[in-house]
């Protein structure tokens, strides 16, 4: 674009996790910057030429008539990110106040930062104030672009990849908020930084919005678990269902002064926004880093060589069992789920199929609760349990069902299948007698749990 | 003419070919039907002519057919596209992604190298479409009302008269209505006693209508209400199309030629030229006739037709009911005893007509699932497998399953391709599908609809199963009918457009599939096809 040499580019949110390397990018590639900070917050810069430090706020308007002179382009990052009741003001009065100096400072070029969560349907209040200062930008007359990143990643372990990562890191089971099938396409920050300045020289993005994404389509589980491998972990994931979520997240807004999720998270990271990055290549010519790459250089180069050999895990190798592991352990599931031992028909024809069915065993790859349950039969039932809520594709819980397809296909035992009539009253209290049991055994089976996680 | 193979070729031998083959072969035309034509009765022969309970406590041989001698029975992932698909079932399905390979991120193609086709696995719902639908489909109605009729007397069609008419259409020869099953007269009742209510609601109940026979209809037998319906059909009480192709080849001049996979044909001066290849001796044939019917199933008969007409890297739409299972907990019938006898298929149809004007409608199908083992339960049940187990076969006579469909009209972003392979001589078909925002939407209020009325008959939904795109396994609108003159099109007579000998008769040819089993109406439209080509061939 064209330019006055003299001109500044202001850069709101400096201080923020993609304010810094945007203003970092911006001197790079020869701009002069206005790096716009609160008062409130320590400076986050060294001092050099070309860079010019202001304080400014978005709720004070003559601040920022102050920091828009002699400034010819914004590059909006600033936001209130949590749900907060001033969230409004900050974000859509901000948006407005920003406009109103922009028009009276003589600045026509604005790069506004969005975010995804603000195309999904039901929005929280960071997603509906997000949208509503989209709106005000579109309709100012201005030249606007907007860019909608998705999840954003850095070295600076902010937003949704930081809070995850300080789960993967700190907890031995990581909550997931929803049913982990969200699809996001995480982008570097540093590619995000790229994409602004790609913007502010190419003219042909003014009026346009981008949708910014990194290349890998991940889903949310999947994006737990490549973090969880990038450090050489293996998280179990507690699903948390959607209603559930909201309301613990309104709980915690309610009680916390700073909760670690917000009813905006939950209902970012369960919308999916079919997030289209074809554009933003073809116009921007923008070719951002793919996942492990940056997953790479942000968390250290060392445990990727051990991640990506197995699917995406961290997974030692052992010896593929012997038909005597195999029948010990059919021996053992099967006095755990009928109370009878197995004939030796039945035995050979478990381990036939588990040769067929399981192939990752063969491979040398078994699940730890296995392997404990191989060392401890009595730890099965307990285990079974919390696998159950903790780690439903466990292999554990893959060969008890193997297990029991066998039996069932059994004549001897098809009165275990098979159901009998009842009193609904008598039906009631057996069902009721059921969940107390499995209750109690996923209470003790926990803790067994983890210790069968420990190598 | 004598140095024909035949006056007609017809490729395949599912409900659409061998309907389609039977007016002309009636006609005393000759001829051929070409086809790869599996068919494994292995496991089949082992089920005893019982019922399940009985085989359940008594066959030691059971856990040949029912896990499959290679274990191919077992799934130990989520519920996938196919559970009806049972070991006895799996040739149906065999080796079609190797040798007619399909590509797509978003949706799961199923092809059928079977003799009888799709017709081998299927649910034996029977739907006559509606006037409006069939105009839609690109069907004059009151051409197809009299193939109905033919078709529906040979294939024996059980069922009655009742609330569902209006919705579901009408035919006339039917056999008395099969027998239903504790839970689905449960509900049929309950419906019954509060009808005006869900009405006026635009919920209507009743028996579906089956291609399953109530009374012997020639050498087929009464359903045995075994309960043993996924699994075995000896006595061929539901429909299989193979049981038509016997009956053709009684006459002279038909043949059906198995072992052959059709790869293309080509138009001469004066009839076609079909080219295929011999499976057993793995070298091209060529046969020629003076028609050729494609009725290959909706993507083999795209396939071949792309090909034929060198129409690479040329995107030609397709639509795909979207279908979803909703599990319930039928909580009025805890602890009652299940009748045994009684049969596996669908029990009760519901259509619900959320505007009122017969359009958009949503349909389900209500099956019990006992048959299909209590393991496939256990797998979606949280709890740990020894309470589960004894807490889900208490449960398991009171779970049903409503298997709810949609509608499927051609968008835009929805096409097939067939692109050019790695090596020389290959292609393979390409799919595009993603649900549009419209018809996604419509979807979830129907089924929040549907959910809310499954509630007031007493079935508790525990979950919604979305088993993906493509696995309602009713594909169509490749080449579609239509009036306009539009290249790879059909004609509404079913010829092929731009050609001069080639008919399309199955799936490939309706424009929009309504929101119901799509098979009985191929079956119409073949018998329409031939006719028409019986006609062509007197002039």
């Amino acid at each position: 674009m064209d330019m006055a040499s003299d001109k500044y580019i202001l850069v709101t949110g400096a201080a923020g996790f993609i304010g810094k390397p945007t203003v970092r990018h911006l001197l790079r590639r020869g701009w002069s910057v206005k790096a716009m900070v609160r008062a409130s917050r320590p400076l986050p810069f060294s001092p050099q030429e070309r860079l010019q430090v202001v304080y400014a706020d978005l709720c004070d308007p003559g601040s920022l008539v102050n920091a828009l002179k002699d400034v010819g382009v914004v590059v909006h990052l600033a936001a209130a990110k949590a749900d907060e009741k001033w969230s409004t003001d900050v974000n859509v009065g901000g948006a407005r106040r920003l406009v109103d100096a922009c028009r009276r400072a003589g600045c026509a070029r604005i790069i506004n930062i969005s975010s995804q969560s603000a195309k999904t349907a039901r929005k929280g209040i960071y997603a509906r104030t997000k949208r509503e200062a989209d709106l005000v930008f579109e309709n100012s007359g201005l030249r606007v672009t907007t860019l909608l990143p998705s999840v954003v990643y850095g070295e600076e372990k902010s937003g949704v990849f930081g809070t995850v990562l300080k789960f993967v890191s700190k907890l031995p089971i990581v909550p997931v908020l929803g049913d982990g099938k969200w699809i996001s396409a995480p982008v570097y920050a540093e590619d995000v930084a790229e994409a602004i300045c790609l913007c502010i020289e190419r003219d042909q993005t003014i009026g346009k919005s981008y949708d910014i994404g990194g290349p890998d389509l991940v889903t949310f589980d999947d994006f737990v678990d490549r973090i969880a491998a990038h450090q050489g972990l293996k998280r179990p994931k507690l699903h948390i269902p959607f209603g559930i979520a909201v309301m613990a997240a309104k709980v915690l807004v309610a009680i916390l002064p700073k909760s670690p999720v917000t009813v905006s998270n939950v209902l970012g990271s369960n919308q999916n926004t079919n997030i289209n990055t074809g554009p933003a290549i073809a116009d921007l010519g923008f070719h951002p880093l793919d996942f492990d790459c940056g997953l790479r250089k942000v968390l250290g180069e060392t445990e990727l060589t051990q991640a990506v050999d197995g699917p995406g895990r961290k997974e030692e190798q052992y010896p593929a069992p012997a038909d005597a592991d195999l029948s010990a352990e059919c021996l053992v599931f099967t006095r755990y789920l009928i109370d009878q031992a197995p004939p030796k028909e039945l035995v050979d024809r478990y381990i036939a199929a588990s040769r067929v069915l399981v192939p990752e065993e063969e491979s040398g790859k078994q699940g730890a609760e296995l392997r404990f349950v191989r060392r401890h039969p009595l730890a099965l039932p307990f285990l079974d349990a919390a696998a159950g809520i903790l780690k439903r594709k466990s292999l554990l819980r893959r060969k008890l069902l193997l297990m029991t397809a066998i039996l069932e296909a059994t004549p001897a035992y098809a009165g275990f299948f098979l159901s009998e009539p009842s009193h609904p009253f008598v039906l009631a209290c057996g069902l009721i007698w059921q969940g107390f049991r499995s209750a109690i055994k996923v209470v003790l089976g926990i803790p067994v749990f983890w210790i069968a996680q420990k190598p | 003419m004598s140095n024909f193979s035949a006056d007609i070729i017809v490729v395949g031998s599912g409900p659409s070919a061998v309907h389609a083959a039977y007016p002309l072969v009636e006609s005393g035309r000759s001829v051929l039907m070409l086809d790869v034509g599996y068919r494994d009765t292995t496991y089949e022969s082992l089920v005893p002519k019982q019922p399940f309970t009985q085989i359940r406590r008594t066959d030691p041989y059971q856990h040949r057919y029912f896990l499959g001698d290679q274990f191919e029975g077992i799934s130990l992932d989520p519920l996938g596209a196919a559970p009806q698909i049972t070991p006895p079932r799996q040739y149906v399905v065999r080796n079609t992604q190797i040798m007619t390979p399909v590509e797509s991120r978003s949706f799961q193609a199923v092809e059928s190298f079977a003799k009888g086709g799709l017709g081998g696995a299927w649910g034996a719902v029977a739907f006559p479409f509606l006037d409006n639908e069939l105009v839609n489909a690109g069907l004059v109605p009151g051409e197809l009302r009299p193939h109905y009729e033919v078709v529906a007397r040979r294939v024996g069609i059980s069922g009655c008269q009742d609330d569902l008419e209006p919705l579901r259409g009408v035919i006339q020869p039917l056999l008395p209505a099969l027998e239903i099953d504790r839970n689905a007269e449960m509900i049929l009742s309950r419906y019954e006693r509060r009808r005006e209510e869900f009405q006026r609601e635009g919920v209507y109940m009743g028996r579906p209508l089956m291609a399953t026979l109530s009374q012997p209809l020639g050498e087929r037998e009464a359903q045995p209400y075994h309960d043993m319906d996924f699994w075995s059909n000896r006595g061929r009480s539901v429909y299989n199309p193979d049981t038509t192709v016997k009956e053709l080849e009684r006459h002279e001049n038909f043949s059906y030629r198995n072992g052959r996979l059709v790869e293309s044909f080509r138009e001469e001066q004066e009839g076609v030229n079909v080219r295929a290849k011999s499976l057993a001796r793995d070298e091209p044939e060529v046969f020629t006739a003076r028609r050729l019917i494609l009725a290959a199933g909706a993507l083999g008969t795209g396939r071949i037709a792309l090909r034929s007409l060198g129409k690479y890297d040329v995107p030609v739409p397709l639509t795909c009911n979207m279908h979803m299972y909703v599990p319930c907990l039928h909580y009025r019938s805890l602890g009652k005893s299940p009748k045994d006898r009684c049969h596996s298929l669908a029990q009760l149809t519901i259509i619900y007509d959320p505007s009122g004007d017969r359009d958009h409608l949503v349909q389900a199908q209500l099956y019990s699932c006992r048959s299909l083992l209590l393991y496939k339960l256990l797998k979606e049940s949280p709890l740990p497998f020894r309470e589960s187990l004894r807490a889900m076969r208490s449960l398991l006579a009171s779970m049903v399953v409503f298997v709810i469909q949609f509608e499927d009209y051609q968008t835009p972003g929805n096409t097939c391709t067939l692109r050019r392979g790695e090596n020389a001589g290959q292609d393979y078909l390409h799919i595009d599908y993603e649900p549009s925002g419209e018809s996604a939407r419509r979807a979830k209020k129907g089924v929040k609809a549907l959910r809310r009325f499954m509630r007031r008959l007493g079935c508790l939904p525990l979950r919604s199963v979305e088993p993906g795109c493509g696995s309602s396994v009713h594909y169509a609108s490749l080449l579609p009918i239509s009036g306009e003159e539009k290249p790879l099109t059909t004609e509404p007579s079913g010829r092929l457009r731009g050609t001069r000998q080639v008919y399309i008769a199955d799936g490939a040819a309706l424009a929009y599939l309504p929101a119901k089993g799509l098979t009985l109406t191929l079956m119409a439209n073949a018998n329409r096809v031939g006719q028409n080509i019986v006609k062509d061939l007197a002039r």
